[in-house]
């Protein structure tokens, strides 16, 4: 089964309802949530938990452990830098021999819907990062439509981009460079980035205008599941960082 | 979008010019003295983008770690009943998408407990068409609230008929409007999942409803649930943007942009009135709270905010 969602759903659709009964028990009992029983209505209670047992079953596995939380942040975040470079790594991976063509990563504030925290990363905290069912893209953009795209990453104020360094000067982009190659208006480039933009969302319109567009059939989800994965497999940890990718010039 | 915003405190200053004439010592009185003076008491709970946030936040968010979470608001709104039964329970909208509750249920669960909470109505933010319009209408039997929307022009989908323009209710004889109305959902919605849904202006639509509830239907009261977003930079419309263009409405909820409001903001409408715009942040964390005094002759003479935590 190609998708990790998918799976996680054949899962639910397999697991008995019998033979689960113990792990209800244990989930609740492992509960990493702060209640306190006499603060809580407990008809309300009740009526969540068949639904927690199956939530906690499938999305409080622990996928990898971070040094500090990621956050959201106005121009450059250490969210926005994990998500995109996670995206370009797994993205080159998939793409094999041909990982080269990819340039940069651009998203949407407004598309990382939450914070990951210091310690264990679950499952379900990448669902709330990533909640919606947004499919990864990769879009070739003329030079003309890459320098619409950076003046919207300034008129933005920075948004979550990989690959790309950028001064935010008044309304424009300057000092650009892609992969620490100055940027050159004559040429294409290819952009990773979501369904949901590439169809124009966040009135992200010079997306609709690129030359090509290749689906790469995969949820940007489970690329992010995949990534922490890996991480935890090269028996690393995350850790935020910023590198000045956006910057305000003075 | 401008997401998790605070409004700082000078920022809440510029807007919030005090609460206007909040008579002392009027919420420490009790039932039978406001009684006795001939004064209603409506106590509005509120709740704006929740998100699917089933359960509280964990125990290692960075942000808002053991904040919020449906059984706990069930508690505080029971309590609150015990001291008024004049309870209105109204949502902003989004209460879809954020949680793999929402992944996993398609919002199920977040309507089925809105309903034990006895939730009056809620208008539609653009996250509650995450799963397309045939997802609100199946999961639509769960709920027992109202849908409440003027400015969507559903009537070539499958919610023509289960989306209402406004609605009345009467708590302890003061009858209150409600009207909602919700963003552009071109550009910011997949066009597959709202469909054929049209969009027109809030403002006019809202004015002419709200003229409606307020002068024909004789309403004592207006409130608009709005999903358009409290600020934004450019020029998109907005709750404080659109409330200087209103007129008979008395109280904007909002949503959209997760503002957090520790008090309503005052604005004047376009025949010099005040128009009240709250907003209470995200995920459940605060339950929106205001109480709104009414004379003998059911005239607002008072109110009270006090919002609180999760």
């Amino acid at each position: 089964m190609k998708s990790l969602t998918k799976f996680i759903f054949f899962s639910l659709l397999t697991a008995g309802s019998s033979c689960v009964h113990k792990t209800i028990v244990s989930n609740v009992s492992e509960t990493h949530y702060i209640i306190n029983k006499n603060e809580i209505d407990s008809a309300t209670y009740k009526t969540i938990l068949p639904y927690k047992t199956t939530h906690d079953m499938l999305m409080s596995k622990v996928i990898a452990k971070s040094e500090d939380a990621f956050l959201k942040a106005e121009a450059e975040s250490t969210l926005g830098n994990l998500f995109c470079d996670a995206v370009i790594y797994e993205t080159k991976k998939q793409l094999g021999k041909d990982s080269a063509m990819l340039d940069v990563a651009v998203f949407n504030k407004g598309g990382l819907r939450n914070a990951l925290p210091k310690g264990n990363i679950t499952i379900g905290n990448v669902f709330e990062l990533m909640p919606f069912d947004n499919q990864v893209v990769l879009l070739k953009l003329s030079g003309e439509r890459f320098k619409d795209m950076c003046d919207k990453i300034v008129e933005k104020g920075g948004i979550p981009v990989g690959g790309i360094r950028l001064k935010m000067a008044g309304k424009s982009a300057t000092d650009i460079t892609i992969n620490g190659k100055p940027f050159d208006q004559t040429k294409d480039y290819w952009v990773v980035t979501s369904d949901y933009l590439a169809n124009g969302g966040d009135n992200y319109v010079f997306f609709k205008n690129a030359k090509e567009r290749r689906p790469m059939d995969v949820l940007l989800r489970d690329v992010i599941i995949t990534y922490c994965t890996d991480i935890t497999e090269q028996g690393k940890t995350l850790k935020p960082y910023l590198d000045g990718r956006i910057q305000v010039s003075k | 979008m401008e997401e998790f915003r605070y409004q700082n405190r000078r920022n809440f200053l510029k807007y919030f010019v005090g609460t206007t004439a909040v008579l002392a010592g009027f919420p420490a009185l009790s039932k039978e003295v406001l009684k006795s003076k001939g004064i209603s008491r409506l106590t509005i709970l509120y709740t704006n983008d929740v998100h699917s946030r089933i359960e509280p936040f964990s125990a290692n968010d960075p942000k808002f770690a053991g904040m919020g979470g449906f059984a706990r608001r069930a508690a505080v709104i029971e309590e609150l009943k015990k001291e008024n039964s004049n309870i209105l329970l109204l949502d902003a909208g989004d209460i879809f998408q954020g949680t793999p509750y929402f992944n996993l249920f398609q919002g199920k669960l977040e309507y089925t407990l809105m309903s034990t909470m006895q939730y009056d109505a809620t208008t539609i933010g653009n996250h509650d068409f995450d799963l397309g319009i045939d997802n609100l209408v199946k999961q639509m039997p769960h709920a027992n609230f109202s849908f409440i929307n003027c400015n969507y022009d559903f009537s070539n989908t499958n919610l023509h008929d289960k989306i209402l323009p406004y609605k009345l209710f009467i708590k302890n004889g003061i009858k209150i409007g409600v009207l909602g109305y919700g963003i552009e959902l071109e550009g910011l919605v997949d066009k597959k999942m709202y469909g054929e849904t049209g969009y027109k202006d809030p403002v006019s639509i809202a004015n002419e409803t709200a003229k409606l509830l307020k002068h024909d239907l004789g309403c004592d009261y207006v409130i608009a649930l709005s999903h358009l977003g409290f600020k934004f930079d450019d020029k998109k419309i907005s709750d404080t943007s659109m409330a200087p263009l209103t007129e008979n409405i008395d109280l904007i909820i909002g949503g959209h942009t997760h503002t957090f409001l520790e008090h309503p903001v005052k604005i004047a409408n376009r025949v010099g009135k005040e128009v009240f715009v709250t907003q209470v942040g995200w995920a459940g964390i605060w339950l929106g709270k205001l109480d709104v005094y009414f004379s003998y002759d059911k005239k607002k003479i008072s109110h009270n905010s006090n919002n609180r935590k999760i």
